[in-house]
């Protein structure tokens, strides 16, 4: 069937069967590889993208849910400032050791931080709810994501308050 | 290391074919024939007649790198398929017809574990110390149970992957694998290559967990295979349900201890008998059985011990290797043996220990001797204070003795459970592991450093100790500090990346080739290059015939308490708590404390992942339905309050996987204590204790 989208405000039209897979498209057919396969079944988030707003697990999205849809990846994310700030305060905090799940994490951290500009610890884990960090490294994900609303300005700066 | 990188999955070069392989149906039998359908164009089917050199992949024991007429367990790999379209690939395969005949499997289970079919049984060892029948004759009481594990996944961020591309004239593979070495030299020999004709890229490496070993061989081998036959860049990679059923877990156990006690509780005598299964070949599991047969008494004082350990062949998807390494196995048959032994004894579990617990300075009955700065009662002490245990298991006993019947109370049952193991650091047996180790530094005119190994950063953030040891020794700024890419062309072989060796081997090179830069630096101009090789005793420093030596350089000790509740209706224990202390020296000072707790404390989430996964028969993991059961990850919603402590002094020892031989004998102590009911198995998952109440 023919489909057409918009992916990172691109307007898209390809020819797949309706069962294939948002996040085959997303990485196989138009190379966008931000978004990454972990468990293939909506368990570890790793493929998670914003589509018409709303957080989605890729990997379970078929194709036929996708006409006139607006599908946001890591890609399009990772060129705001939002992202910079919170990708500086993931580093400075030792975050992801091996980065595999980062985009899926940073994908909903990044639409929580959109939605309450400081959330708690509590309601980081609870957003974080959908996604594993195979490594365990939970600790430093919640420090990375408080930090950005602790101290943004301090560490711009390079100062603390 | 942030969102965008390439990992395997991301790696697609240009007219890149995709492969994918046909898998045994059955778990033992012959295949009697392979009907393959007219392919179309640009369409390409492998079996093992195709393999133009050595059907076998070394990891050190062997196993076939595509089956060949006879098939030992489900998901065995007997044809590979290349071309352009994956989902007609898909369908190419279902048309294939494959005839067996089928003969009857065989399973290590709690009661075929002392199977001892000599057919069946790989290896055995035994060894033995004291009068064992004299104590067990003399024993005021003989305490004898079963203790079994089911093999462990090891759920890994990334499935495994591997990108082929043949030129006609040499192999180039990028693969996610720890062991680039190996893997290019197994790659060689399947393709009749000399090794200096085959070169491999690691990519980016999800963390792995010792998993991207022996099956990263076999995949990449496979694309290998597809590319050569093809002449095409050939890329596979496995979905998680391929990567579930086919690839190495943990080998599975059946551990029976026999304890001779005396009147006052006192350890007289133990008899150990360990089964490992070794699935359908012997990978890694002969060095696992003899490291669980190593660790049988754990750290107890036991005058008089006999150990007897057997492999076990049988149909299931081989065993591979697993952080724990066999000692896991064994310390979870112990610890919990020695929570059974303080309960008979009417004694609290700290007590118990402090007593039977080796001292400072004291001889392991197998093993060496342990140092006079540490041992397992320091770690002990230290964890039993933070987690407040006594008060705690005092309470959950009191209300435990109180309940009339699980059925009637509406409250959630509480346990609290306690471990204590010891992990040997740096093998001195005649197959050194660290053998030929080498790292590789290079200070550049422009005083930038690179640093040249083939260990591949991954949930150690080795790259990023790297750098802090090199900055340290020759003041240079990290970011003038660059890791070379694990490329087997570029870089030196320092063996496969695990822990133990990283920590214990690696790190030292590093600061021996830094070092000499440093002193270098005064007499000779820029560039300097400087490797250093791991050189192990020319005499091995332990004999396992005759026991003299001792089989490991040092020791590091832990000691795990674990509190749960369990909910009295749904069955489904919820982990509050988990308090551990580490001495393996001064490894603060090496890593950073919060390096250090960051990564102990990742192992524990692991380890708690496998306490309540679930466990399944071989033919059913061809149609699980339910993720949750295949994905035994603890997320943030379930997780509980995790604190490490470190307690070492002296030079910095390896970590290892203590958390792994810690947390799954706590979790059961701790489910024994809550329901009432002797724990003897892991995982644990609501059904299992349910059954337990059953019976």
């Amino acid at each position: 069937m023919k489909i057409s989208f918009l992916v990172n405000k691109s307007p898209i039209t390809i020819n797949s069967s309706p069962a294939r897979r948002l996040v085959d498209i997303l990485r196989i057919d138009l190379g966008l590889t931000g978004a990454k396969e972990g468990c293939g079944e909506g368990r570890c988030g790793s493929c998670v993208v914003l589509m018409n707003g709303n957080l989605v697990n890729s990997c379970l999205i078929p194709a036929f849910k996708l006409p006139d849809s607006e599908i946001v990846t890591i890609e399009s994310y990772a060129q705001s400032k939002e992202y910079a700030d919170l990708k500086q305060a993931l580093d400075d905090a030792g975050a992801f050791p091996c980065g595999f799940c980062s985009s899926g994490i940073m994908m909903v951290a990044g639409n929580l931080l959109a939605e309450n500009s400081s959330p708690t610890a509590a309601e980081i884990r609870e957003a974080l709810s959908g996604n594993i960090c195979c490594c365990g490294d939970y600790d430093s994900i919640i420090e990375g994501i408080r930090g950005v609303t602790i101290k943004p300005q301090s560490r711009r700066y390079g100062k603390t308050r | 290391m942030i969102a965008k990188q390439d990992f395997i999955a991301d790696i697609l070069p240009e007219d890149c074919l995709y492969g994918l392989t046909l898998r045994s149906g059955i778990a033992r039998g012959h295949i009697l024939s392979i009907k393959v359908p007219e392919l179309p164009p640009g369409y390409k089917a492998v079996t093992a007649a195709d393999i133009p050199g050595v059907n076998y992949l070394q990891c050190p024991g062997r196993m076939p790198c595509l089956a060949y007429k006879k098939v030992n367990f489900i998901g065995e790999p007997f044809l590979l398929m290349a071309g352009e379209d994956q989902a007609v690939l898909r369908e190419l395969l279902k048309l294939i017809k494959v005839e067996y005949r089928e003969e009857e499997p065989f399973y290590l289970d709690g009661m075929k574990g002392r199977d001892n079919k000599r057919s069946r049984v790989l290896k055995r060892l035994s060894f033995s110390h004291g009068k064992i029948k004299e104590s067990l004759k003399n024993a005021y009481q003989i305490v004898e149970a079963d203790y079994r594990t089911a093999a462990q996944e090891h759920f890994y961020a990334d499935t495994q992957g591997a990108v082929a591309l043949w030129d006609g004239k040499s192999l180039i593979v990028h693969s996610s694998t720890q062991d680039p070495f190996a893997l290019r030299d197994n790659i060689a020999g399947l393709l009749a290559l000399n090794a200096r004709r085959v070169r491999v890229i690691v990519p980016a490496l999800g963390c792995s967990l010792d998993g991207k070993l022996e099956p990263s061989f076999m995949l990449s081998g496979h694309a290998a295979l597809l590319s050569y036959a093809t002449a095409k860049p050939v890329k596979m990679i496995y979905s998680r349900e391929e990567d579930i059923l086919c690839t190495c877990k943990s080998p599975a156990s059946c551990i029976t201890h026999r304890t001779a006690m005396d009147q006052e509780g006192n350890t007289l005598g133990m008899q150990v008998k360990i089964t490992l299964d070794a699935g359908a070949y012997q990978l890694n599991s002969a060095h696992e059985l003899l490291k669980a047969a190593l660790s049988a008494c754990g750290g107890y004082n036991c005058p008089n011990l006999e150990v007897k350990a057997q492999l076990i062949r049988s149909n299931r998807v081989p065993a591979g290797i697993f952080p724990g390494f066999g000692e896991a196995q064994s310390f979870f048959a112990v610890e919990l043996q020695a929570a059974r032994l303080a309960e008979i004894a009417h004694e609290d579990p700290v007590q118990w220990k402090r007593r039977n617990l080796l001292k400072r300075g004291a001889n392991l009955p197998i093993r060496g001797k342990i140092r006079e700065d540490t041992g397992g009662l320091p770690v002990l002490e230290k964890v039993v204070a933070v987690s407040d245990f006594s008060r705690k298991h005092a309470a959950y006993n009191a209300l435990k003795n109180r309940r009339e019947s699980i059925a009637n109370t509406r409250n959630p049952l509480r346990g609290i459970g306690l471990a204590v193991c010891l992990k040997g650091i740096g093998y001195q047996g005649e197959e050194h592991g660290d053998k030929g180790c080498t790292v590789k530094v290079r200070l550049e005119l422009d005083r930038r450093l690179i640093i040249m190994t083939s260990i591949v950063d991954n949930e150690l953030e080795s790259s990023k100790i790297f750098k802090q040891i090199a900055a340290r020794i020759l003041n240079i700024e990290p970011e003038k500090i660059t890791i070379a890419p694990v490329d087997t062309m570029n870089i030196p072989n320092s063996g496969a990346a695990c822990t133990v060796r990283t920590l214990t081997v690696v790190f030292r090179l590093l600061e021996k080739c830094c070092l000499a830069i440093k002193k270098k630096r005064l007499t000779i101009s820029l560039p300097i290059e400087v490797r250093n090789s791991y050189k192990a005793p020319e005499e091995p420093g332990w004999d396992l015939e005759s026991l003299k030596g001792s089989p490991y350089r040092e020791y590091s000790w832990g000691a795990t308490v674990l509190e749960l509740e369990i909910d009295p209706v749904t069955l489904q224990p919820n982990c509050r708590g988990i308090w551990l202390a580490i001495d393996s020296g001064s490894i603060v000072d090496l890593l950073t404390e919060k390096l250090a707790v960051r990564m102990v404390k990742r192992m524990v989430i692991r380890a708690l992942g496998y306490t309540a996964s679930a466990q399944h028969e071989p033919a059913d993991l061809l149609h699980i339905l339910c993720p949750e059961e295949r994905f035994a990850v603890p997320g943030l919603l379930n997780l509980p309050a995790i604190e490490i402590h470190f307690i070492g002094q002296g030079e910095a020892r390896g970590i290892g996987d203590l958390p792994f031989s810690g947390v799954a004998p706590a979790y059961s102590a701790a489910v024994s204590q809550a329901t009432g009911y002797y724990i003897d198995q892991m995982p644990l998952s609501p059904e299992i204790i349910q059954q337990y109440m059953e019976h």
